[in-house]
């Protein structure tokens, strides 16, 4: 394999307004892909997983500009001397950044970027125009980069053929085809410009078992036929383990872990890799997985938690990881009930006061003890994730103020053999 | 396991009608669940495992299609016809000139039967919907699609609960909640045989089996549990007249005002167990959920919400039409963790209808598969996962990606699901089959049994 870069995303942006009221504006925002770097080698099929909502589709339109980015940089295969600039982290200079940038290129220098990527979209029921002929379909991206209808219509027979299905499928419209058929037509146009990155956005999620393997052989033939790199979008993590060689984990909005895909199977760092990759159902009776079961959902990207934004579901989160007071709310009721906890005496919560994301303060209604409350937080920590993030608390009387740790984000790094992770737990930062 | 059976379905066939010709979506389709056992079907897309469990529920909309042929047993009472009174049928086919095939139906008819059936649905056989998005009613509260079903079916069983929380004296009351905290099994036995006693008995487990609680907590909550609103005169005779005649009203339902005041009684036991339930899987924040739209929640919520009403009036049956499939697989790993954990609590038998493998072989205890409206493998999980008889079986297994097939090829069945307008003669399956022969072309394959309880419907054998 060329270990030559593809593509480069460097704090890719795409937030979506929540539009309110008769103005439409806001200050309201679905950050639906939040500062992610992405580089993807030249041959290489990478493997994007996540829950729903994460924003790997997002990513992958983003990579091939089908929808407008907020922010970050995108270069595609730029000369040696640009790849230095961006590697470095130096500033490109206007010039270079309207040349190689895909996101500030002019409109027709992008148009003639766009014959090198492609998609392929999810649902092959409804990606299909149900008005036109496969002919049609499969011939459009070559019409609108101007093809003779002859020289066209010649290609879409190849290119039929290269996908598996007969030439007389040509003058059939998609509703006669079946979900498969389908699939390989969506696959067919998106091949029809030879690019050399196409994004499969959950390509085989709308099949049956049987002809998602059919699905997924043609598109390992083809990548070796064409030297194609692929992005491949799915939550069927079986699927991706099957065709990539490097796998990245998305979680709101952010990849948490990058590796390649027999690295990361044996040796997930990330918490939440640990969870995803021991909760696939396996087809295999006989294996016996011990399953983590992540509680709560995925919090909504408008409002992601402080620091990392695993830690309210994470096993081990611990100091740093950015606990806020308003976490801290419930799990402190729970712990300082003197019905759970009977060294608390007669002193029940009576108000919870909280200052900012730092600092809280509750009030009993009978003087309590500082050791007793240090002791009780330090005996219910393992279960009660959240009281890692107390700093220090101080009584005087009847009150009880709290500090918390501040929240650091954990960015991706190299802990080696290309595997990046974005944890506090692998990459420990200083506890002030 | 007992080898009791819980339903039997004996060569069932289900035909749909639409303008391009009769769909045979279902063959003779022949199995049993037994007791306290979980049956997997599994099978691609359009393959009829979800119109079996409509046929077992009898929702097959009488404009579209009808069972044609063959019984479900289930406690004595055959679900195709279940009215043995009624001599016509309540939807046909009739077979006009040209071949032409029309569905017919007949209002009346079809009323009474569901109106018999409305008896059994959600009460001895219950169902979990595919997407709880759309099988959750929008515009109302949780609280109250959770309450519906117990205030529809066991009016008595609320008035029990009531009754014997109120009636119980304390000597007897201190003793039960010992016997739960200590977990004395035997004595939980006898108290649970006990008519009068066994409601209690379960509104004390059920706080017992939750896992957010401390023991303090635990005890505390269950001395309280009497904490109730005294019953008046009125009150008390409206109860005991429910449990007397089994549900039904024969007194109050006169009065409509002081109807009003007394059901209110029903309508607040309703929403305690429905907090109960919730609280069985695994949400304990109820009494908010109890106040929210299915809109507010997460999809793996919802399809809490789904299994609790599913479970509300312990069903001896519980169908699950592919329960996780919409759901994200952490989310999945939490609801098949549920499921597992509730099987052994509430000791039903479940029908659990998914294609994805992985699902199967984690939950089930035997293994259906289904090809094109026909069954043609059952058997144990590990038979059929390890030893596939049928071609169909194997070929489907080796499809699936997993870590044995990295970087080989993966198998692939040829050709495609066949129109179940015109489906081949004899084996549906002989068109993509790498061993088919000449009887299969010409007959269709019969249930034969090759190992202990493993049945195969192929000439091979």
């Amino acid at each position: 394999m060329v270990e030559e870069e593809l593509i480069i995303g460097r704090n890719l942006k795409k937030f979506f307004p929540i539009k309110t009221g008769l103005t439409s504006r806001s200050n309201i925002y679905v950050k639906a892909v939040n500062d992610v770097d992405i580089v993807i080698k030249k041959g290489e099929v990478v493997g994007l997983v996540g829950e729903t909502g994460c924003g790997k589709s997002t990513l992958g339109r983003l990579l091939i500009r089908l929808i407008e980015p907020s922010g970050g940089e995108l270069y595609f295969s730029p000369p040696p001397e640009v790849l230095n600039k961006i590697k470095s982290n130096q500033k490109l200079s206007d010039e270079e950044l309207k040349n190689y940038s895909i996101f500030h290129m002019h409109k027709n220098k992008l148009r003639e970027m766009r014959k090198k990527f492609n998609i392929v979209f999810q649902d092959p029921y409804s990606s299909l125009d149900p008005r036109m002929l496969i002919k049609d379909i499969v011939a459009e991206p070559l019409f609108s980069f101007g093809w003779k209808k002859k020289d066209a219509y010649a290609r879409v027979q190849e290119l039929l053929e290269k996908v598996g299905l007969p030439a007389e499928f040509m003058y059939r419209f998609p509703h006669e085809l079946s979900g498969g058929q389908r699939q390989r037509v969506a696959i067919a146009r998106a091949l029809s410009l030879s690019p050399e990155f196409i994004v499969l956005d959950e390509p085989t999620s709308a099949l049956d078992v049987s002809v998602q393997a059919q699905v997924l052989n043609l598109l390992e033939d083809l990548r070796k036929e064409f030297n194609l790199t692929m992005l491949f979008i799915t939550h069927h993590i079986l699927v991706v383990r099957h065709i990539s060689d490097r796998i990245m984990v998305m979680y709101l909005g952010k990849i948490v872990e990058s590796a390649m895909k027999d690295e990361i199977f044996k040796d997930p760092k990330h918490p939440y890799t640990q969870a995803l990759l021991s909760s696939v159902p396996i087809p295999d009776p006989r294996v016996k997985i011990e399953r983590i079961i992540l509680e709560g959902d995925v919090p909504s990207p408008i409002n992601p938690p402080n620091g990392c934004f695993f830690h309210p579901r994470c096993r081990y989160a611990f100091e740093p990881c950015g606990f806020t007071t308003d976490e801290l709310i419930e799990p402190l009721r729970f712990v300082l009930d003197n019905k759970r906890n009977p060294e608390m005496g007669n002193a029940e919560i009576q108000e919870m006061n909280v200052i900012d994301d730092l600092n809280m303060e509750v009030t009993f209604n009978n003087p309590v003890q500082q050791g007793v409350v240090e002791s009780i937080i330090q005996k219910e920590k393992e279960q009660t994730r959240a009281l890692y993030g107390i700093k220090e608390i101080s009584v005087n009387g009847n009150l009880l103020k709290i500090k918390m740790h501040e929240p650091v984000d954990p960015k991706l790094k190299d802990i080696g053999n290309e595997h990046l992770v974005a944890c506090h737990l692998v990459n420990p930062p200083e506890i002030k | 396991m007992n080898d009791e059976t819980m339903i039997t379905v004996e060569n069932l066939k289900v035909h749909f009608v639409t303008w391009k010709g009769v769909v045979k979506a279902l063959d003779g389709v022949t199995f049993e669940i037994r007791k306290n056992e979980t049956l997997g079907l599994v099978g691609e897309t359009g393959c009829g495992k979800s119109v079996t469990s409509l046929s077992i529920m009898n929702l097959i909309p009488p404009t579209d299609g009808t069972v044609v042929e063959g019984h479900i047993y289930f406690e004595n009472i055959d679900m195709t016809n279940p009215l043995v009174n009624m001599k016509k049928p309540d939807v046909w086919l009739k077979y006009g000139r040209k071949g032409k095939v029309k569905l017919k139906y007949n209002r009346r008819r079809y009323v009474k039967r569901q109106e018999f059936v409305n008896k059994i649905r959600g009460k001895k056989i219950a169902m979990i919907f595919q997407e709880p998005m759309t099988a959750l009613n929008p515009v109302l509260k949780i609280g109250y699609q959770l309450t519906e079903p117990l205030i529809y079916h066991s009016k008595n069983e609320l008035a029990m609960r009531i009754l014997s929380r109120i009636d119980i004296n304390n000597a007897n009351f201190s003793d039960m909640v010992d016997a739960v905290l200590n977990n004395k099994e035997d004595k939980i036995k006898s108290y649970l045989e006990d008519p009068k006693l066994k409601p209690l008995m379960e509104q004390l487990r059920s706080i017992m089996f939750r896992k957010d609680l401390t023991r303090l907590q635990k005890s505390e909550r269950m001395n309280n549990i009497r904490n109730d609103k005294p019953l008046n005169s009125l009150e008390r005779k409206y109860l005991e007249e429910l449990v007397e005649n089994n549900g039904h009203e024969r007194f109050f339902w006169r009065f409509p005002i002081i109807h009003r005041i007394v059901f209110k009684r029903i309508i607040m036991e309703a929403e305690r167990k429905a907090m109960e339930l919730l609280n069985l899987v695994n949400i304990y924040n109820a009494d908010i959920i109890l106040k929210e739209y299915p809109h507010e929640l997460s999809g793996g919520m919802r399809q809490r919400v789904m299994i609790a009403m599913a479970l509300a009036n312990d069903p001896k049956l519980l169908i699950a039409d592919e329960p996780t499939t919409a759901l994200d697989v952490t989310t999945q790993a939490q609801i098949l963790d549920l499921m597992k954990d509730l099987k052994y609590r509430i000791g039903s038998s479940i029908l659990f209808i998914t294609h994805d493998l992985g699902v199967i072989a984690d939950i089930a205890d035997r293994v259906a598969v289904m090809y094109a409206g026909n069954i043609v493998e059952i058997g144990p999980k590990d038979d059929i996962f390890y030893k596939p008889k049928h071609p169909y079986t194997q070929g489907l297994l080796k499809s699936i990606p997993t870590n044995k097939t990295m970087k080989e090829k993966l198998h692939v069945i040829p050709g495609s699901i066949p129109n179940l307008v015109n489906p081949p003669a004899g084996c549906r399956f002989h068109p993509r089959c790498p061993h088919a022969m000449e009887i299969c072309t010409r007959e269709k394959p019969v249930m034969k049994e090759i190992e202990k309880d493993h049945y195969v419907a192929c000439w091979l054998y």
